[in-house]
């Protein structure tokens, strides 16, 4: 009876009730913890787009407090599914828990993990810790810019502390810090002879054998090694180490004998000067060495040369070097070559400077890039890394207010930034030829954007995005941050105010759009800029999101079942949630949507034999339906404004149910359940409503357990679109489609309600939807929600 | 000489430094960033600022030692203090030592200019 007081509130209730009080008070509980969790997800999402100033108290907070609701939903979950296994879902939450908190002290787990990673299979954030930042950098520039990099595979930080212990070499480790010991030397010997572990050996032998099956031809490897802490963003010289022209027959000794290098006092000395442990984690990178025709170095900003509107392009000769100044912009003209006729045409020249421009843009910073031709004509990225002190030209003059000053401001402050940075370009109508037309440099602008492979495209040559529509947890704007395209997301006129071939600078740091090319401000973003993304509270956060929410994933979003695919911790929250919604679908359905005791039948509902509970409760007037306020004649006496909204909409929407289609509500204070089953439809909608706009919120699930129409992609498509223009965020899973909207105005609550009842009833008549026009359909329903 | 407002920011965080320097320039602010404490209490001895942000919890010195040179070098200064989830005790214990404001991570630089041009509204007055 505790329990039942807790979970209800109320002391005593008709035992026939109890089944329906129970799961609505349940579902309640759950559902305000999601909307809790969702928030903090939210917030962490928008710290990440919008340029906030945060510290790591803040990332331990949103890690405690995402990790308490979800223990909550858990828990309800347990309660729910009683002698069900969902106690070990407590172990996973620890699990996660655990090693978030090790991200957060900046120790993560490398004890365990893959040995060998083909540069292909790297993601920044789930193998950041295995391989390190240099190379997770160079397999980014493969995956999300499509460049060619050497193909290849690190040798991950794993394998190394597999090396380590193998060989028994753990306390040298520790010591070799301690100059004066002389340890490092003698360690550094010890690894020089040391044994590759069989497993690791076969590993590097089998991906070796790989990288010259995909080539076809006998292959030499690059080795490089960097420690774990050695980011792109520290020029760290000396702190590297390179082995070239390896045979596959080579590359067990080359390995030790690169690590025994990193151990030699002068490079611990290097890693020491920029604040790293004598020991420390190493990732060796394993490249094809590429037979250049002609290779060089690119610094995307003239390190000589007072322009900033220039490059320089250094190419090796029989007779020394020849240095090209070219200009940083398309076409990207030689302006002066230092000695005699360029070794390289024209089009190579352009091709390489475009190719360096987009990186740059990526990596938001001067670059120095090393490069290389092969017979082909393929021009191949070896490394990245920013010029060496002092290596990226003279400051501009300082004075950015006067700069700006008298610049016209199309913008400011008007939508949301959702990933930051400047950049400029020329405005593109993505509506107009095709978001994958986008030219170098083009600013991409668009009511809204899908996602898809050709945005994926785009998003390789965007400077940057502008949309009417959209929202910082948006998928475009998830995709703008993953390809570091500074975006501003819903200023509601963009594609009206832009004409195409505008010239925009787009300053997603501070919120704001001018016409034309502010050079001061781009040049100045240049040369300090601002790489909030290597900041290290950054990287934080992005570990941190990426363990608890999976949103930044393309497409829609996949029920995993299996507890060990539940990888993040929104994939046990939704989970629990759509296995708790599942529950008391099912108890209702057996019981034949019929609470006994206080529940009373509406005489005019839909058709569906409907039962409303009213378990009472505090609330305010507007939540509760006063007989006065009877903008509907059919569902005036329904206690619950929310329950009559949606009633009303489904009505609108001619729906027609079955000889056995049901439904019933509980109605509780200012929190309505509602629950439909129309054949194989289910619908479980709940709407909290009170005079507090911020505790409003509603949630709604449609399944079908014949898995359509909800199954069908298009279906899936078009009902999700609809959510979206609504403000609904959703995803969907085999047979189901979950939305939630959050902090609604009472009357746009009345509003939403009645859309979602009039969606259902469109859904259950609509039958097949035509694949081909998921736009049209959406277009018909706005219309006929617009004049029902 | 310049009628832009002067402003020293502290903190020992160089992202922060530097993420608010543009920001607060843009606004037509004379800006001088450290992420030295020391250093930064040995430019106030030479120059009256009109406003100083300091982060609070920094290593050797923190803001609150800050504040108070400050407050006896120049009274007329705007001392506006940044502070953590876990120092909202100190911010207050700031405030009552003559403090203009604090501000709490996460912030964005906006958040920032509004208590700016609050403190600048106040030196108006003076």
């Amino acid at each position: 009876m505790n329990l039942w007081r807790t979970l209800t509130g109320t002391r005593n209730a008709p035992a026939q009730d109890i089944s329906y009080r129970l799961a609505a008070a349940r579902l309640q509980r759950v559902l305000e913890n999601h909307k809790q969790f969702n928030e903090l997800v939210d917030s962490g999402i928008e710290k990440l787009g919008g340029g906030y100033i945060l510290d790591r108290q803040y990332l331990a907070n949103l890690v405690d407090r995402a990790f308490s609701h979800a223990g909550e939903i858990v828990c309800d979950l347990n309660i729910a599914q009683t002698g069900s296994s969902h106690r070990k879902l407590y172990f996973k939450l620890s699990s996660l828990r655990s090693n978030l908190r090790r991200v957060l002290a900046w120790r993560p787990q490398v004890e365990s993990g893959r040995l060998v990673l083909p540069l292909a299979d790297i993601d920044e954030l789930d193998h950041y810790h295995q391989v390190g930042g240099v190379f997770t950098r160079l397999a980014e520039l493969r995956q999300r810019l499509g460049l060619l990099v050497p193909e290849g595979f690190v040798i991950s930080v794993s394998a190394f502390n597999q090396f380590v212990k193998y060989n028994g070499l753990s306390h040298m480790m520790d010591l070799a810090g301690n100059r004066a010991s002389g340890v490092s030397d003698e360690l550094s010997v010890k690894i020089r002879n040391a044994a590759v572990p069989p497993e690791l050996s076969e590993m590097i032998k089998r991906e070796a054998a790989a990288v010259a099956d995909s080539c076809g031809a006998p292959v030499r490897f690059v080795l490089n090694a960097a420690a774990f802490g050695q980011e792109y963003n520290q020029f760290s010289p000396g702190g590297y180490q390179t082995r070239a022209d390896v045979a596959p027959e080579g590359l067990l000794d080359a390995y030790r004998s690169l690590l025994a290098a990193m151990f030699r006092p002068h490079a611990v000395a290097a890693r020491e000067q920029i604040g790293l442990p004598a020991r420390c984690h190493i990732a060796v990178s394993v490249s094809r060495m590429i037979p250049a025709q002609v290779d060089g170095i690119v610094n995307t900003i003239d390190p000589e040369s007072p322009r900033w509107d220039q490059m320089r392009i250094l190419l090796p000769t029989d007779s020394g070097s020849q240095i090209l100044d070219v200009s940083r912009h398309p076409p990207y003209e030689v302006r002066s070559a230092a000695s005699g006729e360029s070794p390289l045409p024209a089009q190579d020249i352009a091709r390489l400077a475009e190719k360096a421009m987009r990186i740059e843009r990526y990596f938001r910073g001067p670059l120095e890039i090393k490069w290389a031709m092969d017979a082909n004509g393929d021009i191949f990225i070896i490394h990245t890394r920013p010029p060496a002190p002092g290596g990226a030209g003279v400051a501009p003059p300082l004075n950015l207010s006067e700069a700006v000053s008298d610049r016209e401001i199309i913008y400011e402050r008007e939508g949301s930034v959702a990933s930051p940075g400047i950049s400029y370009g020329t405005v593109y109508h993505a509506d107009g030829d095709g978001v994958e037309n986008v030219p170098e440099r083009g600013v991409l602008v668009a009511g809204d954007l899908e996602p898809g492979v050709e945005l994926l495209q785009a998003l390789k040559k965007a400077a940057a995005i502008l949309m009417d529509h959209g929202a910082q947890a948006g998928h475009t704007a998830a995709l703008a941050r993953e390809f570091h395209v500074p975006a501003i997301v819903g200023l509601g006129d963009a594609t009206t105010r832009l004409a195409n071939g505008d010239t925009v600078t787009v300053d997603a740091d501070d919120n704001i759009v001018y016409r034309g090319m502010v050079e001061e401000l781009l040049n100045y973003h240049l040369w300090e800029y601002l790489d909030l993304d290597d900041a290290r509270e950054y990287v934080l956060l992005r570990f941190v999101l990426h363990r608890l929410c999976s949103r930044n994933i393309a497409g829609s979003y996949q029920r995993r079942e299996k507890l060990k695919s539940q990888e993040t911790l929104e994939d046990i929250v939704r989970n629990s949630i759509e296995t708790i919604c599942d529950a008391v679908l099912e108890s209702m359905r057996s019981a034949g949507f019929r609470p006994g005791g206080s529940a009373v039948r509406i005489e005019n509902d839909p058709g569906l034999n409907f039962f409303v509970l009213d378990t009472g409760g505090p609330a305010d007037t507007r939540t509760r339906r006063a007989a006065a306020k009877a903008d509907s004649a059919a569902h005036d006496v329904l206690p619950s404004i929310p329950l009559a909204c949606f009633l009303d909409g489904l009505s609108g929407a001619g729906f027609n149910p079955g000889p056995v289609d049901s439904g019933c509500a509980v109605v509780s204070g200012g929190f309505t359940l509602l629950v439909i089953g129309a054949g194989a439809l289910s619908v479980i909608v709940t709407a909290h409503m009170s005079g507090e706009i911020e505790k409003n919120y509603i949630f709604g699930r449609v399944s079908d357990a014949s898995r359509e129409p909800v199954r069908n992609g298009t279906v899936q498509l078009w009902l999700r679109e609809i959510l979206d223009r609504y403000g609904f965020s959703s995803y969907t899973m085999p047979g189901s489609l979950t939305s939630w909207k959050y902090g609604v105005p009472s009357s746009a609550m009345e509003h939403n309600l009645r859309m979602l009842g009039m969606l259902m009833g469109y859904t259950h008549e609509g039958g097949e939807k035509d694949v081909a026009s998921v736009r049209d359909e959406v277009d018909r329903f706005i219309e006929l929600y617009a004049t029902a | 000489m310049s009628d832009r407002l002067k402003t020293l920011v502290l903190d020992d965080e160089p992202i922060v430094c530097k993420r608010l320097k543009p920001a607060l320039e843009k606004n037509g602010y004379d800006v001088e960033i450290f992420e030295d404490p020391g250093a930064a209490l040995n430019r106030i001895d030479e120059q009256d600022f009109d406003i100083v942000v300091t982060d609070i919890r920094m290593e050797d010195i923190d803001g609150i030692q800050v504040l108070e040179h400050v407050r006896s070098r120049s009274p007329r200064t705007k001392v506006i203090i940044i502070t953590g989830y876990a120092t909202v005790e100190m911010a207050r214990e700031a405030l009552a030592k003559g403090a203009f404001d604090f501000i709490a991570k996460p912030f964005k630089p906006d958040d920032l200019r509004a208590v700016i041009a609050r403190a600048a509204k106040d030196l108006a007055k003076t």
